[in-house]
């Protein structure tokens, strides 16, 4: 019995879970536990001449109920009565006791609410009530949930818009909501039937936004969240779910650097870089709360697309929320009846781009060329080989390959088949979506070969949502979603096998010769035989990922804490892979010249094998999550609005692919996030949220970091004063944030506390032999990394938004943001080498600052009823700069610091323009007066550098910063969709800027290659050529039969505006006339012509500028050599049933 | 159900709880640490021989671009193609495109060293009697002088290249500030000293000779043949009185080489010299005839082919298995293996003729013209003249006449087109030649029509047989030249100068030198001898001609072969250049790293870097 006063009881506990946070489960647990049997317990009283509180109390004590009630009943529960009872239940008892009184009360559960009999509690529910809801365009609405507010009598709206509903109680409110409509309440009078419309929301005001733990309206929101419809994802046709971010998503910064099937996806950023380590800037991704991958899940899974980027957001993710945070939900289901939709499509695709290389004739006069501009008198390539390769009059001995055409097919195709089942009553609601991905890779095949060596990948996914109602207050839900992916490739990786068609001659030998032979050098590969001839590899990845959640209603309960909720997750993924080569070498040959009968003479240079081989990789992950959280939203005399959250979570990762025993050891990590926001009148908004975080990372005693955070905003459109420009400025809210973030992330080591030894590796060339014929072998042990005491890196986020709703159909967000990260984990790089560290100890060193804006535009306008269009557009900006590095104090006063610059700078000279003959004297060195060129011979043709430091010589001295950075400063997007009656349109442009690529390459400049490797431009005809050695800005230098030391240097010269712009979305649909879907019981059947990546605009046209400068260190090159990103058309259906 | 719930709840809380006490106290147990490392002997052993890694393979790591010291020298060229796999920087040094912001060679040396330097210094200071284990007190002073002729020969092969630099001696303390850490170059004499006097004292307390299992281990011999091959360096001109670098200061005015030239340094060099040549354990390799001769060939062969317990011209051994990749790229391509390495004409030329004269002195019977009549018979065991096994036969009728009667170690060095070639089994001759099995258009080839014949098993096959080989440091030869070019420096009368260049020529089948050369003329013999003695061996050629300072002369003489691109005998056999190469003064040291130039504003760049 809750003596007095029970109300201000819980209460007290209340505010005691909040501030203990940890230990509400067992409230709530108790709150609900043992109440086993209670609707059954029978009593047996005999009281006379008792107050009614005593007799109240007397059966608490009896049985497992609990009486609530308030202050102002206590003089009725004074009264004295008598009772007498055997073997009754409770309410036979209860109605005894209460008949003389003015109370009544309510039994739920355990629970016995003592009320004043006025107020009826279970009024006669008789009223009926039917309808329709239309929208704007007065066309029906089907699924519109309808609520009779406080109860459970939910109804959903079917095909034509109509419901009915029963058992309403008089005078009481009903509620239509509808995603992307704006709610309405009506008050039930008479009436028997209402005719409702709804109002689109186009300013997504009434939008819940899913937030970091949890959700909030969009009108509240004073983070720098950005949301993404799904359907602008779905338009998708990539595998990877990143490459559809850059441009539609404001605040991502995201390249694609290779377009082959399986490892595609792109490189993305929010808000950009903020770190020069390599680890620790990629955004934390959660699905459904959970980190997973982006990679593989299926577009038409997702619900909702939330980015959170300023601290408010992602201060409750603490150590992992530095890079922003990315939250997916996944869909859940919609109460009515079960709803089929289904949508294929299918279609081609081909490179974007890919380069242009000369053919074998001209190759060799490059050649030729290059060889008479290197000094060497004579020519590689005599005349009648020349000839002979031009008319091809002998393709074994002087063959002429497009290696490019000869390893890639023009077109491939693929398709995407998707299913989506949705539905649900009140206690249980389900939604299932099941999709393939087919694509196929770009390498060629032989058909003479028994083995597949196809490079195709598919992918299947299955996601099963389902929300169960245990009780009126406790919703369970039970996520399971997995996916496996097949992939083949030939023997060889599809991106070694392009790279090889690149590097490879034209006339190094034919794709075959015409004995059947095929031919190779011995140090060299056949691109097309290590497409066709080279085995295959089987991958297959499976995973499977899991979440349960149990919710319970608190506030359902005890009406006095209404809007407390308290909510555990349990989740684990696991991700396997493995890998089957099945992979051979063929035998190859090298044709040397034809005998006297006109047969080929050939002689072997490899041996290879004659049956596939077979050798199995495989590995995966493991993760763990659990997490208990309390939260509580309530509004307090219709002004005040209060929401709390108070968590703890903990996560343990396994990696299955590490190769050390230290990245073998379980990931962990361990936290509680809290928040609390305060709104009034929602005009006034005010939040603060922090992450209390550890990791196994640290030494102990480093191990947890504390990360606030506070928000505040003003919603100025909610004044009365701006109520007469409500029609024009429908919404006007500044807001802004501060607060700090982290990153445990360090690259390349873990437990920088640990000082390590390192074991000596046979292959690596460790350790040393001794004794007679070198058979006693040791190993060694060597100091490897140096323990140091790290900590996190911090991240210090500003933030200051607009956002601005011009009658109401033009949205507008503008956000300023500045981050500054300190403590960076670096590698000190400025301790002498004399010190002999193997590998110089780390320090939280650095410090980057990251700042820009960002801001979107939205207009959605309907031109009477037949006309929608919708104009969108965004635009990213962010720029960093190191502000501390560790340089020596000399290097910083130089052009050649780090410090100052931004991360991504590019360094090198400044080319002026190319030497002439009348620069150099007589014995071949510069004149007097033109700086010395130290870094290798320099001849007429050559680039001449500027001398930056002006002491009169080209050195390593005059490098610094060129360009723009490797990774764009700005990445936008903007297109529309339009639809008229019942076609639509959409097309999507998406760009980046500030953006820079630096060519390079031993093979890089026509001839570079010696003649045995390296392919030449198709535009090596632009280049400085001794018989017209003035024309203007020709594009090679002077040609080198080997890589020129003073011309392949980074220089502005080879430094490209890598800017582009892309039609990257484009879509065109025809939806079938109502009255034909209708005959056939379809909805939104809808045919359509889809095309990704369908016209690039660059200043750079040697390859897709997307793709930037892929480093190939073997070659000490970086170049565009890779596999392209794809161009994709389709055709599609999609219907719902 | 509501009961289930509960319990669910419950159950999650509970292993929240239980869980998340020491949830985060993850740590790898057991990891080996520096204390474990010398408490135990196996251990200690371990760290020593990780020590040794930096003593490189003379064979493949001098020839590759790890250190390039044979394409930096005018003895070999590379195929044009070789720069995609690494070797194009190299390439650049050969036109004298060089600078420091680049690590060419590849191996770095100067950093590399520094860390074994600091490995050796952790070891010296933690190595301890572990009596249990077998480590005793005795093999603990042996273990802890290993490290220090280590750190010693480490820093000698530095001031080869790179001449003075920091020289560190005592281990740094972790907690040092960097500005404590960073330290100028010392004196170019002051390290020569202070090598000295470690070497030296080294030499008396390790051992002269090792068991078996244990070879490869520095001896006696080993230290002090390094203090001979150091001060031979000190007493030449680039670092004895180098006037070009008699401005070289460190910042704080301290000069880093001497001005003065000073001929007791080869005094010093040739006492050092002589005492290895004094030690017993040593003495030249010979096979003899069955008749008491000395078969130069099989001679000059095997000394390459032999392994230590057999081959007491060994001083220094690499112990370890040298790279196949030497086989690889010298063996010919007809035979299954990438032959893109060449020797160049101008070693060709080097060798003597059978006579002992120089092709072009008078009377040297050295002919560029015609092919030989007949088959060529040398007293020798060498049977790889012809698919026959001809004992003797050395070269067969129809040779190019440049090729013919040379000296033995000619054919133990160099391989031509036309040879009969034994690495398969088919009994094909070599062909150099456009379209031949071991010729162009395949970049595969060697460039000047010349392969390298030394420290190769003529029964190697391709991915079947790579029979062993010692890989040499040092050997006895060597000291006997060294000691005759420093005696014939500041003592050129004394007759020990062509007693010890005679035994070299001796061993290769040739009569001694002429009598009474003057000292220059002598100085010239001496320095062709090397020259072919040492071919393609220990980057002899590049560290003489840097040594001597005549490497601008070396290379106005262009990179020269035969006329690979001709596919006819007339067209082949022509003198045809390669390349002419770029030696500029700034070459003769190595350039620092720009990078440790950056950290460290005490450290001075080589000089016309």
């Amino acid at each position: 019995m809750k003596k007095n006063n029970g109300l201000r009881f819980y209460e007290k506990i209340i505010s005691k879970i909040i501030v203990s946070g940890i230990l509400f489960l067992f409230i709530s647990a108790s709150a609900i536990a043992g109440e086993a049997d209670s609707n059954n317990t029978l009593l047996t009283l005999k009281l006379s001449n008792v107050t009614i509180r005593n007799v109240l109390e007397v059966i608490e004590k009896k049985s497992d109920y609990v009486f609530i009630f308030s202050d102002d009943n206590l003089s009725d529960l004074n009264a004295k009565v008598n009772v007498e009872a055997t073997s009754q239940p409770v309410n036979n008892v209860l109605t005894d006791v209460f008949k003389s009184t003015d109370l009544s009360y309510h039994i739920n559960e355990r629970q016995i609410t003592i009320i004043r009999r006025e107020e009826p509690v279970q009024q006669e529910k008789s009223l009926k009530m039917s309808g329709v809801v239309i929208d704007e365009k007065s066309l029906p609405m089907i699924g519109v949930t309808v609520q009779e507010i406080g109860t459970s009598n939910i109804v959903v709206t079917d095909m034509d818009g109509k419901f009915s509903m029963y058992n309403l109680t008089y005078g009481s409110t009903l509620r239509f909501s509808f995603i992307g409509y704006k709610p309405q309440e009506i008050k039930l009078t008479d009436q028997t039937s209402l005719t409702v419309k709804m109002e689109e929301d186009i300013l997504g005001l009434g939008e819940i936004v899913v937030i970091g733990y949890g959700t909030q309206k969009k009108e509240s929101l004073i983070g720098a969240i950005s949301t993404v419809k799904p359907a602008t994802l779905q338009v998708n046709q990539s595998r990877s779910l990143t490459n559809a971010l850059a441009g539609q998503v404001v605040g991502v910064i995201a390249v694609q650097r290779s377009g082959e099937p399986g490892n595609d996806a792109s490189d993305f950023w929010i808000r950009g870089i903020s770190s020069f380590q390599s680890a620790g800037t990629t955004p934390l991704v959660l699905v459904d709360g959970i980190e997973r991958s982006l990679n593989n899940i299926s577009p038409e899974e997702i619900e909702s697309f939330s980015l959170l980027k300023d601290a408010t957001a992602t201060a409750v993710y603490g150590v992992r929320g530095a890079n922003g945070v990315i939250l997916v939900q996944t869909k859940r289901g919609q109460l009515g009846k079960p709803s089929i939709t289904l949508k294929t499509d299918y279609g081609v695709s081909t490179p974007t781009q890919l380069p242009h290389f000369v053919n074998g004739a001209k190759y060799m006069e490059v050649m030729n060329a290059a060889n008479k501009l290197s000094g060497n008198a004579s020519d590689i390539y005599s005349p009648e080989a020349i000839t002979a390769t031009r008319n091809g009059t002998d393709p074994d001995l002087y063959p002429n390959v497009n290696w490019l055409k000869e390893v890639t097919q023009d077109w491939v195709t693929n398709s995407r088949v998707t299913m989506d089942i949705n539905g649900g009553s009140e206690r249980l609601r389900y939604s299932l979506v099941g999709s393939y991905f087919n694509e196929n890779g770009i390498t060629v095949t032989d058909p003479k070969v028994e083995y597949d060596a196809s490079n195709r990948l598919s992918r299947y996914n299955l996601r099963s949502n389902v929300d169960l109602d245990l009780t009126p207050s406790t919703v369970v839900n039970v996520s399971i979603g997995g996916y496996i992916v097949n992939k083949n490739t030939p023997g060889k990786s599809p991106t070694d096998i392009i790279y090889l068609a690149f590097k490879n001659t034209p006339i190094v030998h034919p794709v075959l010769y015409s004995n059947g032979q095929i031919p190779a050098l011995t140090s060299q590969t056949n691109p097309w035989a290590a497409s066709t001839q080279s085995g295959f590899i089987s991958t297959y990845n499976n995973s499977v990922q899991s979440t349960f959640s149990v919710t319970q209603d608190i506030g359902k309960l005890y009406k006095t804490v209404d809007g407390l909720k308290a909510k555990g997750i349990f989740s684990f993924d696991a991700y396997s892979w493995s890998q089957f080569n099945r992979t051979k070498t063929p035998t190859t040959y090298f044709a040397t010249g034809r005998d006297t009968d006109g047969n080929l003479l050939t002689s072997i240079t490899n041996e290879g094998s004659n049956f596939l081989g077979f050798e199995k990789y495989s590995g995966g992950t493991r993760a763990m999550y659990i997490e208990t959280q309390l939260s509580y939203s309530h509004r307090f005399a219709f002004n005040h609005q209060v929401d709390g959250l108070i968590l703890y979570n903990m996560r343990d990762y396994v990696n299955a692919d590490a190769t050390t025993a230290i990245a073998s050891l379980p990931y962990r990590n361990q936290g509680i996030a809290a928040r609390l926001s305060y709104s009034f009148r929602n005009t006034y908004f005010i939040e603060s949220n922090f992450g209390y975080n550890g990791s196994e990372n640290f030494k102990k005693g480093n191990r947890w970091g504390f990360f606030p955070s506070i928000a505040a905003g003003w919603m100025i459109s909610s004044e009365p004063f701006m109520i007469s420009t409500k029609d024009l400025i429908s919404k006007l809210k500044i807001r802004g944030s501060y607060g700090l973030v982290g990153n445990d992330q360090l690259s390349g080591r873990r437990f920088p506390y640990i000082s390590t030894i390192a074991a000596g590796d046979i292959n690596a060339g460790d350790g040393y032999y001794f004794g007679v014929g070198g058979d006693q072998y040791y190993a060694g042990y060597s100091e490897s990394d140096f323990g140091v005491d790290l900590s996190w890196e911090t991240v210090k986020k500003a933030d200051l938004g607009l956002e601005l709703g011009l009658w109401g159909a033009v949205n507008i967000q503008v956000d300023y943001f500045h981050e500054r990260r300190e403590d960076i984990f670096m590698q000190r790089k400025i301790i002498p080498e004399t010190a002999g560290y193997k590998s110089n100890p780390w320090a939280n060193f650095g410090v980057v600052e990251n700042q820009g804006f960002e801001s979107s535009l939205e207009i959605n306008k309907n031109f009477g009823q037949d006309f929608f269009l919708s104009v969108r557009g965004n635009f990213t900006y962010a720029k960093n700069k190191i502000i501390e590095y560790d340089e020596a104090e000399s290097l910083k006063k130089t052009t050649r610091s780090r410090t100052g610059q931004s991360v991504n700078r590019y360094y090198g000279l400044t080319a002026t323009d190319l030497f002439q003959e009348e620069d150099f004297a007589a014995d071949g060195t510069l004149v007097n007066g033109i700086p010395r060129h130290s870094f290798g011979v320099v001849k007429p043709g050559d680039i001449r550098y500027e001398d930056t430091n002006k002491d009169g010589k080209i050195d390593s001295y005059d490098y610094h910063p060129i360009g723009k950075p490797s990774v764009p400063e700005i990445v936008y997007g903007f297109g529309f969709s339009a639809q008229y009656k019942d076609f639509d349109l959409s097309a999507f442009f998406q760009g980046a800027t500030n953006y820079s690529i630096m060519i390079q390459g031993d093979m890089l400049i026509p001839g570079s290659g010696g003649g045995g490797l390296g392919n030449i431009y198709s535009n090596c005809d632009d280049r400085w050529d001794p018989a017209n050695p003035y024309k203007e800005k020709v594009f090679w230098p002077r040609l080198s039969i080997n890589k020129s030391a003073n011309n392949m240097l980074y220089s502005t010269w080879w430094l490209k505006d890598a800017s582009y712009i892309r039609l990257k979305n484009f879509e065109m649909g025809y939806t079938l006339p109502e009255q034909w879907q209708k005959k056939v019981a379809m909805r939104d059947a809808r045919i359509f012509f889809r095309g990704t990546n369908l016209f690039t605009w660059s200043a750079f046209k040697m390859w897709d500028p997307e793709l930037g400068s892929i480093d190939h260190p073997e070659l000490g090159s970086s170049d565009g050599l890779a596999y392209p990103p794809m161009k994709v058309c389709s055709f599609g259906l999609q219907v719902t049933f | 159900m509501k009961k289930y719930i509960s319990i669910i709840l419950f159950y999650l809380l509970t292993v929240t709880l239980i869980t998340s006490c020491d949830y985060l106290d993850k740590e790898p147990d057991d990891m080996l640490t520096q204390e474990m490392v010398f408490n135990s002997a196996e251990n200690t052993k371990q760290w020593l021989a990780d020590l040794y890694n930096l003593v490189p393979d003379p064979l493949w790591g001098y020839f590759s671009y790890d250190y390039g010291y044979y394409m930096m020298s005018d003895e070999a060229q590379m195929a044009s193609s070789l720069g995609q796999f690494g070797w194009s920087d190299l390439m650049n040094v050969q036109q004298g495109s060089w600078n420091p912001t680049k690590l060419v060679p590849k191996k770095d040396l100067w950093a590399e060293t520094y860390q074994k330097v600091r490995a050796s210094l952790i070891f010296i200071e933690n190595v301890k009697v572990l009596a249990d284990q077998r480590q005793t007190e005795e093999l603990v002073e042996r273990y802890k002088n290993e490290a220090r002729f280590l750190m010693a020969y480490y820093y000698s092969r530095m001031l080869e290249v790179y001449g003075p630099f920091p020289l560190v001696k005592s281990l740094s303390d972790a907690t040092a500030s960097v500005s404590d850490l960073k330290m100028a170059r010392t004196p170019y004499d002051e390290i020569v000293s202070y090598l000295d006097n470690e070497l030296l004292e080294l030499s008396k307390v390790l051992p002269s000779t090792y068991d078996d299992v244990n070879i490869g281990r520095p001896t006696s011999g080993m230290c002090l043949a390094v203090r001979a091959r150091m001060l031979m360096f000190a007493a030449s001109p680039l670092f004895n009185g180098n006037p070009d670098y008699a401005d070289v200061v460190n910042k704080d005015g301290t000069h880093l080489f001497n001005s003065v030239y000073d001929s007791n340094k080869w005094k010093k060099a040739a006492d050092a010299a002589k005492l290895v040549i004094d030690l017993p354990e040593y003495e030249l390799y010979k096979e003899y005839n069955n008749d008491g001769t000395i078969d130069a060939l099989m001679s000059c062969m095997n000394v390459h082919l032999t392994s230590v317990s057999e081959n007491k011209e060994i001083i220094f051994p690499f112990p370890g298995k040298t790279s196949y990749y030497y086989e690889y790229h010298l063996l010919p391509r007809g035979s299954g293996w990438a032959g893109c390495i060449s020797a160049t004409q101008n070693v060709v030329d080097a060798f003597f003729m059978k006579n002992g004269l120089s092709i072009d002195d008078a009377g040297s019977g050295y002919s560029e013209t015609g092919y030989s009549a007949s088959d060529s018979y040398y007293d020798t065991k060498y049977k790889w003249g012809d698919a026959g096994q001809t004992e003797g036969l050395v070269t067969k009728a129809g040779t190019f006449n440049m090729y013919v009667n040379r000296e033995a170690r000619f054919y133990a060095n160099i391989r031509f087109s036309g040879q009969y070639c034994s690495f398969d089994d088919t009994g094909r001759d070599l062909n150099f030649m456009n379209g031949g099995e071991d010729g162009k258009p395949s970049h595969d080839s060697p460039v000047a029509g010349y392969q390298i014949n030394k420290a190769l098993n003529p029964s190697c096959r391709s991915s079947v047989s790579f029979p062993y080989k010692p890989g040499i440091i040092i050997r006895l030869a060597e000291m006997y030249l060294d000691y005759a070019e420093a005696l014939n420096e500041y003592d050129p009368d004394n007759s020990d100068i062509s007693f010890y260049v005679d035994k070299v020529r001796e061993r290769a089948g040739l009569p001694g030198l002429k009598d009474n050369l003057s000292q220059s003329e002598m100085r010239v013999a001496i320095q062709k001898e090397r020259r072919v003695e040492y071919a393609f061996e220990a980057g002899m050629r590049y560290m003489d001609i840097r040594r001597w300072k005549i490497a601008e002369t070396v290379f106005q003489t262009p990179a020269s072969g035969m006329n690979t691109t001709a596919n006819s005998k007339a067209g082949y056999f022509v003198r045809t250049n390669i390349q002419t190469r770029v030696f500029t003064k700034k070459m003769y040291l190595w350039p620092i790293y720009q990078n440790y130039l950056d950290n460290n504003e005490k450290l001075v760049q080589n000089k016309y870097w």
